[in-house]
């Protein structure tokens, strides 16, 4: 008798005060997660970075000391698998994190008819990451071998539609260009007096080592109501330190392996400078 | 008492698509696995669609099977095609397509490409090829309702570049060739017998050319310098010239192409990375009597006495032919199921 009412009580239950289950929507809740910006300001040495504007370069070599001018019509260059360090010192992996930051003319996607329009982007929004205070943050330079190795994987921004694909997009060679620097060189006393800029970086063997680890002067907050901006200057008059013999090794790409590790490694520990952080209430 | 209305869910995902296991041949080795693009029931026939379907060209009237013909086992007949957009001829021959589960050292002749996903993006956007822009691609498929719940079975997704990518490949790892005489004769198949010729040739075969075109596949998958050139200095046009050099940089790599399987190569003329030889038999001249020696051709190709070539004599040049014509397979050249769906 008792088991029987037992049962009669949880069937009326079951009819009558249990409510539908519907599927709960897994929804960010506002207050679990933050944003924070990356900035990457393009600088030459104390001036602003523009295109097509020529600037000089005193270049002190074993051979003497020359008098050039460089000007650029393209610096593009993916940031990606960027992560922060918490206060506890755990790393946080931002989801996607695959960003192009770039300053460039228009250009064609080679050997088809796409046009890329010209874009200036320094700014990068990171989302999704979880509430906290965070001392510091890595990023890295380029592709990873996976996405680097098979075109039809994506992630973030990553894509070959923005003519970062080998030799301007062209798809004979799977592979990424993980930096990317163009423009002319120019010496009075040179013959011809000036000549082509072709600095790639790629490859899978340079993804390794392609990480940047930068502390910050103090901790950062993130939550829901608070943002914070992370500083850097990107010295491209540091940049052509990577050679002493810029004029010569007027093209570093693929053929001249060494070349590309020094401007991959000369990029990551001379060109890119912190500046400090920011924060601000929403 | 409460009623309990569950929203009608539109079924979304691939809950009707069925992993396909590819049957590979008892001789033939393990192909290996692809677990980015698993092979699946729909995403292999949505595959064979879109390798038919000329949507995907930017004039709308290419397709991959425009240069790709199943009777000439996916190849076109020309020595460089120019049926592309632009009716400009290509630099280099439309390969044969089969068996390509077992191509995993690089497509295109210098390997350039890792795999058939990244491979497609070649032609597909090219301006002498098919030329599409790929948000105009997606904006046809979308159109059409039949493309868009093919897409949804396959991947579980609306159409995109990725998964018309994937669906290719996934297609072209099903064609395999391994029904030809030869094969049915290696499986002890008692209706099938081999001539004192066509005996001949095969142990010809295996003895001098499985250096490169060698096991069941009847090639290495790999990228040798064949003697067909001397002078590799022009870097014109991407360095198209410069063989697999132009991919790995190797100086060993200069002028040196992918090894073409021997199956099917009676029927997939005309031969070499630019279609130069047109017959067997120009194939079969240059092996013997026109290889040019450089430092950089394959040291396979050269004799114990230090000459270059492969010597045959004419009798075991017909022998020859004659087992090469035992490895074409009219299953591969007919099979429906590698056939235009429409």
């Amino acid at each position: 008798m008792k088991k029987n009412l037992v049962f009669l009580l949880t069937a009326i239950a079951g009819l009558g005060l249990s409510s539908c289950e519907k599927e709960v929507v897994k929804e960010v809740l506002t207050d679990s997660q933050g944003t924070a910006t990356l900035k990457f300001d393009a600088r030459y040495g104390d001036q602003d970075f523009e295109l097509n504007k020529k600037y000089d370069y005193k270049l002190t070599n074993e051979s003497g000391t020359y008098n050039l001018q460089f000007d650029f019509n393209r610096f593009r260059y993916w940031v990606s698998n960027v992560k922060l360090i918490n206060a506890a010192g755990q790393e946080v992996l931002v989801p996607n994190s695959y960003y192009l930051v770039e300053e460039t003319q228009e250009l064609v996607v080679d050997h088809s008819n796409d046009v890329y329009p010209a874009t200036k982007r320094e700014e990068i929004e990171l989302k999704n990451i979880p509430v906290g205070q965070y001392k510091s943050i890595k990023f890295s330079i380029g592709v990873e071998p996976k996405y680097n190795d098979n075109f039809s994987l994506t992630t973030g921004e990553l894509g070959v539609l923005n003519g970062m694909g080998f030799d301007d997009g062209w798809m004979w060679f799977t592979s990424y260009k993980f930096l990317n620097l163009k423009g002319n060189i120019y010496w009075a006393d040179g013959n011809p007096n000036k000549k082509a800029l072709l600095w790639d970086i790629g490859s899978n063997e340079l993804y390794t080592g392609a990480e940047k680890e930068v502390a910050f002067d103090k901790n950062i907050e993130i939550s829901g109501t608070s943002t914070s901006t992370i500083n850097f200057n990107v010295d491209v008059k540091e940049l052509l330190s990577t050679t002493p013999y810029p004029w010569a090794n007027n093209t570093i790409s693929q053929t001249t392996k060494d070349l590309m590790k020094s401007l991959r490694d000369t990029f990551l520990s001379k060109a890119i400078v912190f500046k400090g952080t920011e924060s601000k209430t929403k | 008492m409460f009623s309990c209305q569950k929203e009608a869910v539109e079924p979304v995902g691939p809950k009707d698509n069925i992993a396909y296991v590819l049957e590979v041949p008892a001789n033939f080795p393990q192909p290996a696995a692809t677990p980015d693009n698993p092979l699946t029931k729909a995403g292999i026939e949505l595959g064979r669609r879109l390798f038919y379907e000329s949507l995907l060209s930017s004039t709308m009237t290419v397709s991959c099977a425009s240069c790709h013909h199943q009777d000439r086992a996916f190849s076109d007949g020309l020595i460089l095609s120019n049926l592309g957009i632009s009716g400009k001829a290509l630099d280099r021959h439309s390969p044969a397509l089969f068996n390509l589960a077992w191509a995993n050292n690089g497509l295109f002749w210098d390997g350039g490409s890792k795999n058939l996903e990244s491979q497609a993006f070649g032609p597909l956007t090219h301006e002498d090829e098919m030329g599409i822009y790929f948000p105009e691609m997606v904006d046809r498929l979308m159109a059409k309702p039949s493309y868009v719940s093919l897409f949804k079975e396959a991947f579980g997704e609306n159409p995109t570049a990725a998964g018309v990518v994937k669906a290719l490949a996934q297609f072209q790892r099903t064609i395999i060739s391994a029904n030809s005489k030869y094969d049915r004769y290696k499986r002890g198949d008692r209706k099938v017998s081999f001539s004192e010729k066509e005996l001949l040739g095969m142990q010809l075969v295996q003895a001098k050319c499985a250096g490169c075109h060698s096991s069941e596949l009847f090639t290495d998958n790999n990228y040798h310098n064949n003697g067909i050139d001397a002078d590799f200095s022009d870097d014109s046009k991407d360095w198209v010239y410069k063989g697999r050099y132009r991919i790995s940089y190797d100086s060993k790599d200069l002028g040196a192409y992918k090894t073409p399987s021997l199956r099917n190569i009676m029927v997939s003329a005309p031969y070499m990375h630019d279609g130069r030889f047109s017959t067997i038999d120009e194939v079969l001249q240059h092996y013997r009597f026109g290889i040019k020696s450089t430092k950089y051709t394959d040291r396979l190709l050269f004799q114990d006495n230090g000459n270059a070539g492969i010597p045959l004599s004419d009798k075991e040049v017909e022998a020859v032919k004659a087992f090469l014509t035992s490895l074409t397979d009219e299953t591969l050249l007919s099979e429906a199921k590698y056939a235009n769906p429409k």
